[in-house]
């Protein structure tokens, strides 16, 4: 297939993901509601039952939700592979790529999380959060959606595909550890049958750091072999990679903070918020920064 | 509710729907998402259409702004530096080497000289035509710098790009274009040569049709 | 403080540096030490990359008072100044002293961890279980620890009185993790003090086409640029910068090819990197003897102080004493070709000469056409054609081979740390009416997913002993 057909169908697949981003955000909602009226018709096992197999009441619009994420994923995916082979390199030329790229790791990992821990309520938080990014990229004027092609600063396929994968990774599970924070701090103040437990909301926040933490670290080592390699210096102090640095040490400190001082609960949930505030504004630091990562400019 | 089944999660309901077991179970609960992709599909199908997503590929990278090689080349009537006119088309049966430059271009200046030594030593006797076309500068200011430098190619000059500008939109200075005696583009440059270079690609125009 | 004063004085037979070394040992080991070390180092580095911003620019717009302060911000060098790297060693001394500070800690657990437990750890931890079987207590512990075994666990076991004790563990040597963690954080620090003090690095090594420039630094290295080339695509983004160079080693070729943006040349540990390119002349000087004193092509690698837009290169020659000026014509399209109150055509230089060391002027400057030669300073200079020059870095840096292992070390560390995370298991096994009691509890407070491991291992247990009654009050009742 011709290029220019693969990147119309990738922009397809975007916006067919947007949609079903969009339509879980509300069926996520609409679930939240029924569990929240119908919570009381669930019965009661016995506690060891709840870390035997925690699962969310399945209602039908859950089960809506669950699968329209699921759909989500599939989509996005589609708008990624099928740009990368249009264009034959990563997702990393700009911030449309990078942000699609961001929007499919992000539903992928919510998914996964959604079957593992079987909790469908984080949902409320993180795909608003996921439908944020959406709205960010149609944002964009639409000339990103053609191929820009690089500047041979970025013309290393290999590590530069591995230096935004691991950032995705990282952004996506800061995010899910965002959303399960906020879930967190609103379980502490109004616990619900229906709810999954405060306990499972600060382990579902912890193990997305334990991801994200060491794709950062990831990310910051490729990031600066590649500068390494194309520059001669491989750490510069740019804007860009020194928030993506602090936003490292910030994670590291509630990764102290929780196996050496034993911060559990309320206090590490809002280190958390807190801290995803940093993510955030590393992601979009290249706005305000200028520097080594001003490329994606738009 | 039933407890302890181990692993349960949403994708594996606790207590399905009576009567779903079985193939023909599966098949109805695959309907529920298929119609929904169906239903996300068909939206996202008529937002592209809205939005213009079939212009999409056509800009960008994928931009085809210069004849595309083994397209002919397109036609244009120009006047030289020295008041007289060429017309592409009456070279057809010489290879012809077109060079888009300015007078105001570093790498074009730095070049002008391998260009000269190419074209003196190796193309004007093997019987190419080179015009070097200078854009956005007056005729003045390509006629006296290639005389300063001495050129001994024809100079053409089209300083609001009214004569070439909509056949060969240029964006790079310098931009050289290859066409052999049929009048197919062979080969477009799109940076500096130096001779030996411009020497070595220009053998596929040289070589086709060689002779009537 | 207080406490510590007073400490001083209730052993005031101790040696003076005893206990400076103990409170400094002490201070490093402070956690809110490391937490104000951390606060201090994130503001510095919040201060260093705002400067690179467009915030200070903007400040005194709506502050005029400001203007002062941002000056003095500019001028605030943050990452090459002495109090960051200051606060980076003091906080990788906290590092180490932290890290050490936690190792008999974590050796004594993992090697002797207690295996004696109480009553009274069941009731408060959760969730804790009843296990009941008509078995003695001997066979009943034998078959516990085969299961738990078999589970992976390594199990210990104490026997007490009637009681049997079960301490099992999995996953012990993962605590370990954390020490290549914190030995690379030691290393990172220690490969760029490495890299600063033998390495070298010369940001702006230019040379024009046809030109042959020395790396100096104590290499015999000498490269020769033959052609500089930059590509596009249609559009007229680069596509490429690219650098056809031929390496000497004294007088020995010693690589021949190309560099571009993303693949280096390296040779011997000393790499060159394509960084930028511009334009050169090349120019012939001769004395008014008629002896050739300089033949080469220049890179015009500074701006005439005049006007930033034209491109401006020095050629010293001592023989002569005298130090020439070159000038280009503006690059600014719109406002070609002036420079200054000269009027300069383009394919034309300026050049002047100037008195070697006092800087007077020698004579007025002239206009040289490419190709002409024109007399400025008793000299006769020929401005043979334009060049092109290309820009490159050069850098030699041995603490790279330091800086990636301490990658790969955090990588490692961080792996082993989350993704085998130590899990403990207590067991208390008694007698009592006639049959024998399974007490069980994770060592989980506050940590679910050490909770849902035991609930599965559990599983393996009430296989063999029937379902287990959950003991004591839990915080998350069934709902």
């Amino acid at each position: 297939m011709p290029a220019t057909d693969l990147l119309r169908l990738s922009y397809y697949g975007f916006t067919a993901a947007s949609v079903a981003v969009l339509a879980a955000v509300v069926f996520y909602v609409m679930d939240a509601l029924w569990l929240a009226r119908t919570s009381r018709l669930v019965t009661a096992g016995d506690a060891l039952a709840s870390w035997r197999a925690y699962a969310t009441p399945p209602t039908p619009s859950g089960r809506l939700a669950s699968t329209t994420v699921a759909l989500a994923t599939l989509f996005a995916g589609l708008a990624v592979a099928l740009r990368a082979l249009a264009t034959g390199r990563g997702p990393y030329s700009d911030m449309y790529e990078f942000s699609v790229a961001f929007v499919f790791v992000a539903l992928l990992g919510y998914f996964l999380l959604e079957r593992n821990y079987g909790i469908r309520p984080i949902g409320v938080i993180a795909l608003p959060v996921i439908l944020g990014m959406v709205a960010y990229v149609w944002s964009l004027p639409p000339s990103v959606r053609e191929d820009r092609g690089l500047i041979p600063a970025l013309s290393n396929n290999v590590i530069m595909t591995a230096h935004v994968s691991s950032a995705v990774i990282a952004y996506a599970a800061f995010a899910l550890s965002f959303a399960a924070a906020v879930l967190y701090l609103v379980v502490a103040r109004w616990p619900r049958a229906w709810l999954p437990s405060a306990e499972l909301l600060d382990e579902v926040a912890f193990r997305a750091v334990t991801i994200g933490f060491p794709a950062q670290l990831l990310l910051l080592i490729l990031g600066s072999v590649w500068a390494h390699m194309a520059w001669g210096g491989y750490w510069s102090w740019d804007p860009k990679e020194t928030a993506a640095l602090f936003t490292w040490m910030v994670y590291g400190g509630y990764l102290h903070a929780r196996t050496l001082r034993g911060w559990r609960g309320t206090r590490s949930a809002a280190y958390l918020v807190v801290a995803f505030l940093a993510v955030v504004f590393t992601y979009f630091g290249n706005y305000w920064f200028g520097g080594l990562h001003a490329y994606s400019g738009v | 509710m039933t407890e302890r089944v181990p692993g349960a999660g949403p994708s594996a309901p606790t207590c399905g729907p009576a009567g779903t077991s079985g193939a023909g179970g599966r098949w109805q609960r695959a309907l529920g998402p298929l119609a929904l992709a169906l239903a996300i599909v068909a939206s996202a199908w008529l937002i592209g259409g809205r939005e213009g997503f079939e212009r999409i590929g056509t800009g960008g990278q994928n931009l085809q702004l210069l004849p595309k090689i083994g397209d002919s080349a397109p036609d244009f009537v120009a006047p030289t530096v020295n008041g007289q006119v060429v017309r592409l088309s009456d070279l057809r049966g010489q290879p012809v080497w077109l060079n888009f430059w300015g007078s105001w271009c570093p790498p074009c200046r730095s070049e002008f000289p391998e260009m000269q030594a190419a074209y003196a030593a190796e193309l004007q006797p093997k019987g190419v035509v080179l015009l070097a076309i200078s854009l956005d500068e007056p005729a003045e200011a390509a006629a006296g710098f290639a005389a300063r430098n001495k050129g001994t190619f024809t100079i053409v000059t089209d300083a609001n790009r009214s004569f070439t500008g909509s056949a060969y939109p240029i964006s790079n200075f310098p931009t050289h274009i290859l066409i052999d005696r049929e009048g197919i583009v062979r080969d477009i440059i799109l940076s500096p040569i130096d001779e030996a270079e411009i020497v070595r690609r220009a053998q596929t125009i040289i070589a086709t049709g060689d002779g009537p | 403080m207080v406490d510590a004063v007073a400490g001083g004085t209730k052993h005031r037979r101790k040696p003076l540096l005893a206990v400076v070394a103990d409170r400094t040992w002490r201070f490093f080991c402070s956690v809110r030490a490391a937490l104000y070390e951390i606060i201090f180092l994130a503001v510095l580095i919040l201060v260093g990359t705002l400067r690179g911003s467009v915030l200070p620019a903007q400040m005194p717009r709506f502050v005029p008072a400001l203007e002062p302060l941002v000056a003095r911000w500019y001028a605030f060098d943050v990452f090459h100044s002495l109090i960051f790297s200051m606060t980076l060693a003091l906080l990788t001394v906290a590092i180490t002293v932290c890290t050490i500070n936690r190792v008999p800690g974590i050796w004594q657990a993992l090697v002797h961890p207690t295996v004696a437990t109480t009553r009274q750890f069941f009731r408060s931890a959760e969730p804790a279980i009843v296990e009941r079987s008509p078995d003695a207590p001997e066979a009943v512990a034998r078959e516990l620890v085969a299961i738990l075994r078999s589970r992976r666990y390594r199990v210990l076991t104490e026997q007490r009185g009637g009681d049997i004790h079960v301490y099992a563990d999995k996953n012990r040597w993962g605590k370990l993790g954390t020490f290549p963690f914190h030995l690379a954080l030691i290393l990172l620090l220690v490969g760029g003090i490495v890299g600063a003090q033998f390495g070298f690095r010369e940001p702006v090594f230019t040379v024009a086409e046809g030109a042959t420039r020395d790396v100096g630094e104590g290499t015999h290295l000498r490269l020769k640029l033959e052609r500089f080339v930059d590509s596009y695509n249609q559009i007229g983004s680069p596509t490429e910068y690219r650098s056809d160079v031929i390496l000497y080693e004294g007088d020995q070729e010693v690589r021949r090819g190309s560099l571009t943006v993303n693949n280096p040349l390296t040779y011997k540990g000393v790499t060159f990197y394509q960084a930028s390119y511009g334009q050169a002349a090349q120019i012939e000087v001769q004395d008014a003897a008629g002896n050739v004193a300089f033949a080469a092509a220049v890179p015009f690698e500074y701006v005439s102080r005049s006007n930033g837009d034209a491109p401006a290169a020095i050629v010293d020659l001592p023989a002569q004493g005298v130090r020439l000026e070159l000038f280009f014509p503006n690059l600014k399209l719109d406002a070609k070709p002036e420079i200054g109150t000269i009027k300069l055509q383009s394919g034309e230089l300026y050049a002047q000469a100037r008195e070697a060391g006092t800087n007077t002027k020698l004579g007025e400057g002239v206009v040289i056409a490419q190709g002409d030669v024109a007399r400025v300073g008793g000299l006769d200079v020929q401005f043979v054609r334009e060049r092109r020059f290309t820009l490159l870095q050069v850098a030699y840096n041995p603490g790279i081979p330091i800086l990636f292992s301490a990658a790969i070390l955090l990588v490692i560390g961080l792996a082993i740390t989350f993704y085998f995370p130590h899990r403990r298991i207590r067991a208390l096994v008694s007698a009592g009416g006639g049959e024998t009691e399974v007490m069980l509890a994770p060592l989980a407070k506050r940590d679910w997913g050490a909770k849902r491991d035991f609930v599965r291992t559990l599983s393996a247990i009430e296989a063999r002993f029937g379902p287990a009654t959950l003991l004591g009050r839990s915080s998350h009742a069934g709902d």
